[in-house]
């Protein structure tokens, strides 16, 4: 079980030009991994495939012990649904939703919104935004939407959380408290966590690290 | 979907109004157009249809007599589709009284027997139809006017070859048709006399139970030989063949508002889609199906067609309230109420309603089709650099 990557390439453009090369890396249940690397070396790309919105070029992903391309594109869906939860650099909020709106967005593709409402709102107000759960994403700060987020990333408590540079937009202070919710949710929910990240103290704070140059993993 | 499709229109209020509104004008104009058209075809069909026969049956050649009246009053009488006859014998005739001369047709006919063939009856002004005896005449609108007659005139009536006779007007009569109120009616026998024909008949006019059959029973009367039978829609069959025209008038009317209002959805949606790009990314990557994309931008055309087409056939129903009150004082299509005639039959709002919304469809699924063929890790990608 977990994230199973062998052999992982990916290939852009015509002629092409290999930005990922020869990944091989597991990522089990109920870890905290740090992918670190600086700007273009490749880690956005590596969260994506892993988390199935881009196809790999070359080698193989297994989903929970299964081979990623005998996924109907149905199953992919419900897979990213149920499984995994995103968060990405900038937050992406539905503007004409409000905050609980947003985070129940997942749920409601499921089918479970109702049932999950009382863990959202319970994120909600993890997260201190108790009082704002209804307000829109442009009544809210920065740091604030990306909590948000990441509480829509939680709230079908996936087992696979994949974070790109969460706290790239954010000040320090917000920066911290994101990743204090990050710790939390991968203690607290069990999901796996894979944080790409450029800084260093935060990468600190992971079990594992895993270190992109140009493409290729480094120093497992 | 629904519930966000409908955030996203809400969330543009001028834009959504806009594309509604295109939708309402297009349903609204169709069902006012049609109405006009379907209210004056109906008009039309139910004066030709109870104005005149159903069938005439008249003599092989113009001007001529009926061979034998007698047999065929008895086997019109025993047809099971034949409603009612009355025998006719018409002749062109010079009115006149005073100074005055008009020229009309003066037209013999058992007055009891016409008042069932045709609802000319409802049409008299003055005096009474059925009552109609000896040398009385009922005087059609414009034919009195000409020839400056009124109920209880004395006038003279005067036929080709000299024959001429004085009546007395017993009734007046307008059905907003110039022919039909150009005629006088007498009593056949009291016409005979005038001609120097006792006996004849010119023709002899025909109610159907059904006056759709006209033409089948036109040509079985035909068949038996010794008479020319002619339909209602035989007689009339220029008039009728403008009917058909009219269909396409209509949906072209609506056709081309839909078009225009089609362009305006589709426009919107497709900005819709490009301003709403990352959204789209976001609720794929969070497992959202291409599918479920599709429903989101379908809904958002559905319901601006449905809100279109319910406030449109609102309108067109009121328009067409309102039509009915504007008077038209003496044209034809006035006659009877003085009113336009507008149909609103629910056939007109069904026809509408439904185009309007297979438009509003249409013009979605093109911007909706778009939206679900984005590829959601392109979208990331490009809004993170
Ligand atoms: N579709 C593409 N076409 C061409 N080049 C691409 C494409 N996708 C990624 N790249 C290139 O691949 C490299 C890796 O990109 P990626 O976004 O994964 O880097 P990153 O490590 O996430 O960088 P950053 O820290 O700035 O986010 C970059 O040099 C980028 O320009
Ligand atoms: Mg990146």
């Amino acid at each position: 079980m977990g994230l199973e990557a062998e052999g992982l390439g990916k290939s852009v453009g015509d002629p092409a030009v290999r930005i990922l090369g020869g990944i091989t890396l597991s990522v089990e249940r109920g870890e905290f991994v740090a992918l670190t690397g600086r700007s273009g070396s490749g880690k956005s790309t590596l969260l994506h495939i892993l988390g199935t919105l881009d196809r790999p070029s070359e080698g193989s992903l297994r989903l929970d012990g299964r081979e990623s391309s005998s996924f109907s594109p149905a199953e992919l869906d419900a897979f990213r649904n149920r499984r995994l939860g995103f968060v990405f650099q900038f937050h992406y909020l539905i503007q004409e939703l409000d905050a609980l709106e947003n985070v129940l967005l997942p749920a409601r593709r499921a089918g479970e919104a109702a049932r999950r409402r009382p863990l959202a709102e319970e994120l909600l107000g993890r997260f201190g935004l108790g009082g704002k759960a209804r307000r829109l994403p442009r009544q809210l700060s920065g740091g604030e939407q990306q909590r948000v987020a990441i509480a829509r990333a939680l709230v079908m408590q996936p087992q696979y959380l994949l974070a790109d540079e969460p706290t790239g937009a954010l000040d320090s202070a917000n920066g911290t408290a994101v990743m204090d919710i990050l710790k939390e949710a991968h203690s607290r929910l069990g999901a796996a966590v894979i944080l790409a990240t450029h800084d260093p103290e935060f990468a600190a704070m992971a079990s594992r690290r895993l270190h992109l140059v140009d493409g290729v993993l480094r120093g497992t | 979907m629904l519930r966000l499709a409908l955030r996203y229109l809400l969330a543009r209020p001028r834009q959504s109004l806009l594309m509604l509104l295109g939708v309402l004008l297009g349903t609204a104009a169709f069902i006012a157009l049609s109405g006009l058209l379907l209210g004056f075809k109906e008009y039309l069909v139910d004066q030709l249809v109870n104005n005149s026969a159903s069938v005439i049956i008249s003599a092989p050649r113009e001007g001529g007599t009926l061979r034998d009246p007698g047999a065929w009053g008895r086997r019109l009488a025993a047809d099971p589709l034949v409603a009612a006859t009355c025998p006719q014998l018409g002749a062109p005739a010079l009115l006149s009284r005073g100074g005055a001369t008009a020229s009309g047709v003066l037209l013999g006919c058992d007055p009891a027997g016409l008042l069932r063939v045709t609802r000319l009856a409802s049409y008299a002004t003055a005096g009474s139809f059925a009552a109609l005896r000896g040398r009385e005449l009922a005087v059609g609108d414009s034919l009195a006017s000409r020839a400056g007659l009124t109920l209880g005139s004395r006038v003279r009536v005067s036929c080709a070859g000299g024959a001429s006779e004085t009546f007395r007007v017993a009734a007046l009569f307008k059905t907003g048709v110039e022919r039909a109120d150009s005629v006088a009616y007498a009593p056949l026998g009291a016409v005979q006399a005038l001609l120097g024909r006792p006996g004849a008949v010119g023709d002899i006019a025909v109610r159907l139970k059904d006056y759709t059959r006209a033409d089948g029973e036109a040509r079985a009367f035909n068949r038996l030989g010794g008479c020319r039978a002619e339909s209602w829609e035989r007689r009339n069959a220029t008039l009728i063949s403008t009917f058909k025209a009219e269909d396409m008038v209509r949906f072209l009317s609506l056709g081309a508002v839909l078009l225009v209002a089609g362009f305006g959805i589709t426009n919107v949606l497709h900005m819709t889609v490009v301003q709403k790009r990352m959204d789209i990314a976001i609720l794929r990557s969070l497992g959202y199906r291409r599918g479920d994309i599709l429903a989101l931008f379908l809904w958002q055309g559905l319901v601006l067609g449905l809100a279109g087409v319910a406030l449109g056939c609102l309108a067109g129903w009121g328009a067409g309230l309102y039509l009915r009150t504007v008077s038209i004082g003496g044209n034809p299509m006035g006659a009877g109420t003085g009113h336009l005639a507008v149909s609103l039959a629910p056939r007109i709002f069904l026809e509408g309603g439904l185009f309007a919304l297979a438009a509003a469809c249409v013009s979605t699924a093109l911007p909706a089709w778009s939206a679900a063929r984005l590829e959601p890790i392109e979208i990331i990608r490009a809004g993170a650099a």
